[in-house]
């Protein structure tokens, strides 16, 4: 069976009808990111796992182009349609499986009306085309084309693989190998014959009973046993219940695991956005503190920076009123002595209150020693002579003067200051000159992730989820040692029974019957062989479906290793338990090596690669191998081997890989490539991408 | 007995109204408004003003004024409670300028005061005439300083 071609009709970034053609063979499309690789490999999940990623609802809102959506809203169309259709090719019937949304658009709203599937071909022997519509006929001739148990082997994401095949859960591989053989109809034939051997067994024990030597202790034995059965019988059903719940849990767990990778590195740039808005913040913070402390010190100090030669001229200006003052009053002094009596002189008229020239006293003058002291200054000193205006001037004066000295020297490194602060600013905004583009990457990164894995990636709380998932693992390690109790309790029972039914026979005594004459025990005889068969064929048939999975992963390993241009790489082996399906890596010599990320990745592909590759040739059929992205874990020098490989085991191929344009033409001349196409992204108007002017361009290449 | 503060205080500045819109309401935030525009390089229109007159004083550039004048301005405690230093400076600068019997005519020094800024703002103007752009930038400020003082 071959894909021959997808057709995407306004589907996410496709606007109208684009086409790829594949071939048998290997096809590869290859594109940079956000250039539609992620929107073909959805196209695939869509049509075939009938889902985009863990919530549809909000997904069918992305389905639509919305170039197309705008153009529609604009034009008032009231019925729209996004769809794709997956052209399969089986014997020489080709089948369009056709995926379609419906839109009606209504007061500039458009809302999804329907969800339509089909499968339309032509019949081989009429010739007459026949459409199938019926939900449930659709999904059993898909489940013919595809079988659903594959698919999720068959179209699966590189960074989904994990939930494939986990090194950590061995569970994951014997999934798998479940998947591709024919182990769980045997587990089915085992559990009917279980259930026939259990009514056969009650019917031979009535027989033993009704000919029972001792009937009172035959009927307790039969009692016991019928109430051993009883018991075993509740013990199965709460160990299979067990079982259940721990596939249930699995299945969640692998869903929350799912969604964390698919959130993967999202919270990490997230934060690292935030801690540098917080930086540049703080950054700017700083910045402004600096300026305010700049515009205080430039009105405060710093323009008066070349002040001093005014601030000399002024001081001079000033010493000469201060010091023709003290002249002033020298000189008036100088004149006092001549005709005035001296201090001295008049503090003893003034305290003995009389003139000591004339002899007259404060009794013959009483206003004569307040006129004497109207020239006495505080100090009881002769005032010098000087007018009341001078002396106003010199209180001015003196109080402006004495502002000189410490204004100069607050001024004195002002242009160090200047050049201090320019340097401190500079350094701040190179600072956040690096913040900005540091986080300007960031914030692309974030982008890009966001237009690859679409806007969903921003309602999954990366918390949430890991705290979701220890819960799950919690209850399933209370659900496995439940489940381990049961099966000791059933395995308990089971012996415990057989003693029983050893202890009935015997009662009976072979004198009067021969009990392997009564046709039940005949029947059981042959049933316990059938069983024992079974049982030998299940292991069998596991021991030997693990050996060839181990082979052929091995093979596939090899063979792209050694195609690989490096030559350090250590080829490493899987070894898989076949008690209990665990992967552990060994050397070529069988001894345990713990491997690293991409050769885990490698084991990973290769294990299934070959888990398909057994499936094709075991079940008589081959499907096509869907992936998108599976070498972004990979060295570059194993891609190139390892998309070789898928061309070499699987009958067709479809790999999306990131961008190779670099390689195109080396690419382009290998034997194993069937067909190339590159995507890129394209605007309406050039050098200005939005997501409603901008769509998917497909170049065939090869 | 008086200091010239006390004879000063009282008195507001005046300036032109050309100088006042295009310089110190352009420059700095306006009076009566609490919050600083950060747009704005001054946080008090004193400042512009005193920023000028300094300018003027230091360049030497005096300058009579002239036609429509802003006469209700800040007063001079208003300079003295935020910046003593340039108050102190600013009288000085006057005392340099006129001599010592300046302080004895509170008027004559606060109209000398008056034509410095004005002297100030036209070197100001000189240097937005010449680039539009220049003081968009907070160190515009300090380069502007740093050049006078390289001279």
């Amino acid at each position: 069976m071959i894909i021959q071609k997808v057709e995407l009709n306004n589907f996410k970034s496709y606007y109208g009808n684009q086409v790829f053609n594949f071939k048998n063979g290997l096809n590869i499309v290859s594109g940079k990111i956000g250039t539609g690789k992620t929107s073909l490999y959805e196209a695939f999940q869509w049509v075939l796992l009938d889902s985009m990623s863990f919530k549809d609802n909000i997904d069918e809102d992305f389905i639509l182009n919305k170039k197309f959506e705008f153009e529609s809203l604009q034009k008032n169309i009231n019925q729209i349609e996004s769809s794709v259709t997956i052209f399969v090719e089986e014997d020489s019937i080709v089948y369009r499986i056709k995926k379609e949304n419906v839109y009606t658009i209504k007061n500039n709203d458009c809302q999804i009306q329907e969800i339509n599937t089909s499968i339309s071909f032509e019949e081989p022997r009429t010739g007459n085309s026949k459409v199938i519509l019926d939900r449930r006929e659709v999904e059993s001739k898909l489940d013919e084309l595809f079988p659903e148990k594959l698919r999720k082997y068959l179209l699966f994401k590189g960074e989904t693989l994990n939930q494939l095949i986990d090194f950590s859960n061995p569970n994951t591989l014997e999934q798998a190998v479940k998947q591709i053989s024919y182990l769980p109809l045997f587990s089915r034939m085992s559990r009917i014959i279980d259930d026939i051997i259990e009514k056969t067994d009650r019917k031979y024990r009535n027989k033993l009973q009704a000919n029972a030597r001792d009937q009172k202790k035959s009927q307790q034995l039969n009692y016991d046993l019928e109430s051993k059965q009883r018991d075993l019988t509740a013990k199965k059903d709460k160990f299979k219940q067990a079982k259940i719940d721990i596939e249930k849990l699995e299945e969640k767990e692998k869903e929350y695991t799912e969604k964390l990778s698919f959130v993967a590195g999202f919270p990490d740039l997230k934060e690292e956005e935030n801690r540098l808005e917080y930086q540049r913040k703080r950054a700017f913070d700083n910045l402004e503190t600096i300026d305010k402390e700049s515009k205080q010190l430039f009105i405060n100090k710093w323009i008066i920076a070349k002040s001093h030669p005014l601030l000399d001229k002024a001081e001079v200006e000033l010493r000469k009123f201060i010091s023709w003052r003290q002249n002033e009053i020298a000189v008036s002094r100088e004149q006092l002595e001549l005709g005035v009596p001296g201090d001295h002189l008049i503090r003893r008229m003034v305290k003995e209150r009389k003139c000591l020239i004339c002899g007259t006293t404060e009794k013959d003058n009483p206003d004569l020693i307040k006129i004497i002291e109207t020239h006495l200054d505080e100090n009881k000193k002769v005032k010098n002579l000087l007018s009341d205006e001078v002396e106003d001037l010199n209180e001015k004066v003196m109080d402006i003067v004495k502002n000189i000295s410490p204004i100069k020297t607050s001024t004195s490194d002002i242009k160090r200051d200047l050049k201090n602060h320019i340097l401190r600013n500079k350094e701040k905004e190179g600072e956040i000159a690096s913040i900005n583009e540091a986080l300007k990457k960031t914030k692309e990164k974030i982008e890009d992730l966001i237009k690859e894995k679409g806007y969903q990636i921003l309602e999954l709380d990366p918390k949430t989820i890991t705290s979701a998932i220890q819960r799950v693992k919690g209850d399933l390690a209370t659900k496995r040692s439940q489940k381990e109790f049961y099966d000791k309790q059933v395995r308990g029972l089971e012996s415990e029974i057989r003693g029983l039914n050893k202890k009935f026979e015997e009662l009976v005594g072979l004198e009067e019957i021969d009990v392997n004459e009564i046709p039940e025990k005949k029947s059981l005889n042959y049933l316990y062989e059938i069983k024992q068969i079974i049982d030998k064929k299940v292991d069998i048939e596991k021991n030997d479906l693990i050996e060839k999975i181990e082979n052929e992963a091995n093979k596939i390993q090899k063979s792209i290793i050694q195609q690989s241009k490096d030559n350090d790489i250590i080829v490493l082996y899987v070894k898989i338990s076949k008690d209990d399906y665990s992967i552990s890596f060994v050397d070529k010599d069988g001894n345990p090596n713990p491997g690293h990320g991409a050769q885990e990745t490698l084991a990973k592909m290769s294990l299934i690669s070959s888990v398909l590759k057994l499936s094709n040739e075991y079940k008589g059929e081959s499907y096509p191998f869907i992936v998108d992205a599976p070498t972004s874990n990979f060295d570059d020098t194993i891609t190139k081997p390892f998309i070789k490989s898928v061309s070499e085991n699987f009958t067709q191929g479809l790999v999306i890989l990131k961008d190779i344009h670099l390689e195109i033409d080396a690419y382009k001349n290998e034997e194993f490539t069937k067909s190339i196409h590159t995507i890129e992204k394209s605007s309406d108007t050039p050098g200005e991408s939005s997501i409603i002017n901008s769509y998917t361009i497909i170049n065939p290449i090869k | 007995m008086s200091t010239i503060y006390m004879d000063i205080q009282n008195i507001s500045p005046k300036m032109e109204m050309f100088d006042y819109e295009n310089i110190v309401a352009k420059f700095a935030t306006s009076e009566g408004v609490k919050e600083q525009d950060k747009t704005k390089y001054f946080k008090q229109q004193w400042m512009p003003f005193a920023w000028a007159a300094t300018l003027g004083f230091i360049e030497g550039v005096s300058k009579p004024l002239e036609g429509d004048l802003k006469k209700e301005t800040f007063k001079y405690t208003t300079i003295n409670n935020n910046g003593e230093r340039i108050f102190q400076s600013l009288i000085l600068f006057a005392v340099a300028k006129k001599g010592h019997e300046i302080l004895q005519d509170v008027t004559e020094l606060n109209k000398t005061i008056e034509e410095f800024a004005n002297g100030g703002f036209e070197i100001i103007h000189g240097k937005i005439s010449s680039n539009p752009d220049y003081f968009n930038h907070p160190n515009d400020y300090i380069n502007f300083l740093l050049d006078s003082l390289d001279n």
